[in-house]
């Protein structure tokens, strides 16, 4: 069952959630960055960018999540456990960051493996989702499976702006529906001509986005690319920063370390890891498999189009394009895959 | 433009006076450059220079110092070649510097030219061992006033500002892959054994990191914005370097990458130095 809101009612309906829940969503700051922040009314919600300069991954899955605290006093040493997760909703999501929580869910809950730290904070986020109305050139989310600007796919609740002013929306989960049931007021039932103007948004939407790529095709040439000497020269302007993982809705990959206050005092914390650092490979003793620049960067193009498909059947990747634009010197992901 | 650029670099490659020539061509759309490796006189046809060439290719120097190389500069990034040469990281005869005339750059993140451009005096490269094109424009003074302005704010001001700043930095390290003279293969923020930054990303860890690169960098940073333009959420890095730069000159009457003989300000001793602090 569809609904419309209005959408100066989803002010309003911002407003209400605040009370009750931590909203994240857009919001701009002086220097012109949009970045998921905590709202205090809804009037801050910023709708108006395509894509925030980073994603809402860490509202999840936290840049540095606290594991324990191990403190002392005087009847000894014990450990604290962090505080539970509160409630959350994060507004105005795209479909490819939405797609994101479900591709990092499925390798938090790897083959019988339950993250509990990932998990218990998901479980408590309602995901409301905008559908794009103008993508950009950095965009390629058609070229995955169910890929497009109107994807549900990690999504709780799907906002698609209709032509009137107003949005069909669309609960994917319960907790979506207990969105549009628990405030009523603002939603009214969509009749049929609603839901066509969102199959016509579909169309529109992804005549805008060109860049089509070959999957498959990629993952074939990349099994048998590892010693290409492509990556010889491919490598060569990426400057190894961290820049391109850091914005990803899918780069999941973590260290864990401790971090000290004093002699007793201190708590075990897993942050968030680029595999474009050389300190993500450097082991004890200082062996690096590694070591090598190319090699690094070999592997973040690897994984997400080679090594990932093999074990979840998915691309590690949602076609955000987020990468491309955060790059410092504009290295484009779909080029590097497809010129392999 | 781009003719003239090519065939010069054409007549380099076929010369074999180089190994490698470092240029922009079109990254993804059409206003985005980003740097090219050309190795032959046949895939010289990619390389451009327009008012999206943002980068400072300075940077790749300490990464390819076997080589010998031809590298695009504009005047703002010629003082960058200087600076490592002086620090005895490449050889000054190992690389042609081609200065590209230059009207000012655009920010891709912004669409607007940055502060560097509205204030600069070097759009005709000075310095260079071939110049490409004429620039349009006459050149300005390089003021300090936004620093300055800066500067009048109260300790609480400024820590508030900086404070929100930090609270929005990832830690990705581009400011610091992307600068030239960043170049130390083992950075303090790598390091684990001893752990002199913490993993742990928060407002405190990313002051600490920012305000260490910004000591390391003294004296050596020459204000090229490439940490700023490189910042995926726009922390405007550039108060922090133009500031090291204001001091620099007022404090020691230094400018990096200008003269080849002055000693850097931290590398020498003189009774007279001001004793003021330099942050």
């Amino acid at each position: 069952m569809a609904y419309l809101i209005i959408k100066d009612d989803i002010k309003n309906l911002l407003d209400e959630l605040i009370k009750v829940k931590a909203v994240f969503a857009p919001k701009k700051d002086a220097e012109d960055t949009v970045l998921f922040g905590k709202l205090a009314s809804g009037a801050e919600w910023y709708g108006d960018s395509l894509l925030t300069h980073t994603t809402a991954k860490d509202k999840v899955y936290l840049q540095s999540e606290t594991f324990f605290k191990i403190k002392k006093d005087k009847n000894g040493v014990f450990l604290e456990d962090p505080a539970e997760p509160a409630e959350t909703v994060i507004f105005g999501c795209r479909p490819c960051d939405a797609r994101g929580f479900d591709i990092i869910g499925k390798l938090f809950n790897w083959s019988g493996f339950v993250d509990e730290y990932y998990t218990k904070r998901i479980q408590k986020t309602t995901i409301i989702t905008i559908s794009c109305e103008k993508p950009e050139s950095t965009c390629f989310c058609t070229s995955f499976l169910n890929g497009s600007p109107v994807n549900s796919t990690g999504s709780d609740l799907l906002l698609t702006p209709l032509k009137e002013g107003s949005c069909l929306a669309e609960a994917i989960t319960a907790k979506g529906e207990a969105i549009i049931t628990g405030y009523s007021r603002y939603f009214k039932e969509a009749g049929a001509a609603e839901e066509k103007a969102k199959i016509e948004f579909k169309t529109e939407a992804e005549k805008k986005i060109t860049k089509k790529l070959d999957l498959p095709g990629i993952k074939q040439k990349l099994d048998t690319s590892f010693d290409s000497s492509y990556w010889d020269t491919a490598h060569l302007p990426c400057v190894k920063c961290g820049a391109c993982t850091f914005v990803c809705p899918t780069c999941y990959c973590f260290d864990i370390t401790e971090k000290a206050f004093d002699n007793i005092n201190s708590e075990r914390v897993r942050s968030w890891d680029t595999c474009m650092s050389e300190l993500f490979t450097r082991m004890a003793g200082g062996v690096n498999p590694r070591i090598d620049t190319k090699k690094r960067f070999r592997q973040r193009f690897m994984h997400k189009f080679n090594y990932h498909v093999d074990n979840f059947k998915e691309e590690l990747c949602t076609g955000c394009g987020r990468c491309i634009k955060a790059c410092p010197v504009s290295i484009d992901i779909r080029s590097v895959i497809e010129n392999v | 433009m781009d003719k003239e650029l090519q065939d010069l670099i054409k007549k380099l490659l076929t010369e074999k006076k180089v190994d490698y020539a470092i240029g922009y061509e079109k990254a993804y759309d059409e206003f985005s450059t980003r740097p090219a490796f050309v190795t032959s006189a046949e895939d010289t046809a990619r390389l451009i220079f327009n008012k999206y060439c943002i980068n400072n290719l300075g940077l790749y120097l300490t990464k390819l110092k076997k080589n010998k190389i031809a590298l695009i500069c504009k005047g703002c990034d010629i003082p960058t070649v200087r600076e490592l040469v002086k620090e005895k990281q490449f050889s000054r005869e190992n690389v042609i510097v081609i200065g590209a005339a230059c009207d000012g750059v655009l920010d891709k993140r912004t669409g607007k030219q940055p502060e560097k451009c509205l204030n600069c005096g070097v759009k005709q490269p000075k310095g260079a061992d071939f110049t490409v094109g004429t620039a349009k424009d006459s050149t300005t003074a390089r003021n300090f006033n936004d620093v300055a302005e800066f500067e009048k704010k109260s300790s609480k001001e400024k820590m508030q500002f900086w404070d929100r700043q930090f609270e929005k930095c990832i830690r990705c390290y581009a400011c610091r892959n992307v600068c030239p003279v960043c170049y130390c293969p083992d950075c303090f923020a790598q390091r684990s054994m001893p752990e002199y930054l913490n993993k742990n990303v928060d407002a405190e860890e990313n002051k600490m990191f920012h305000m260490i690169r910004m000591q390391h960098v003294f004296g050596r940073c020459t204000d090229c914005k490439a940490c700023d333009t490189a910042c995926p959420v726009n922390i405007p890095l550039t108060l922090l370097t133009k500031k090291l730069a204001k001091d620099a000159k007022e404090l020691f009457n230094y400018e990096s990458g200008a003269d080849m003989d002055a000693r850097p300000p931290l590398s020498t001793y003189d009774e007279d130095d001001p004793e003021s602090g330099i942050m």
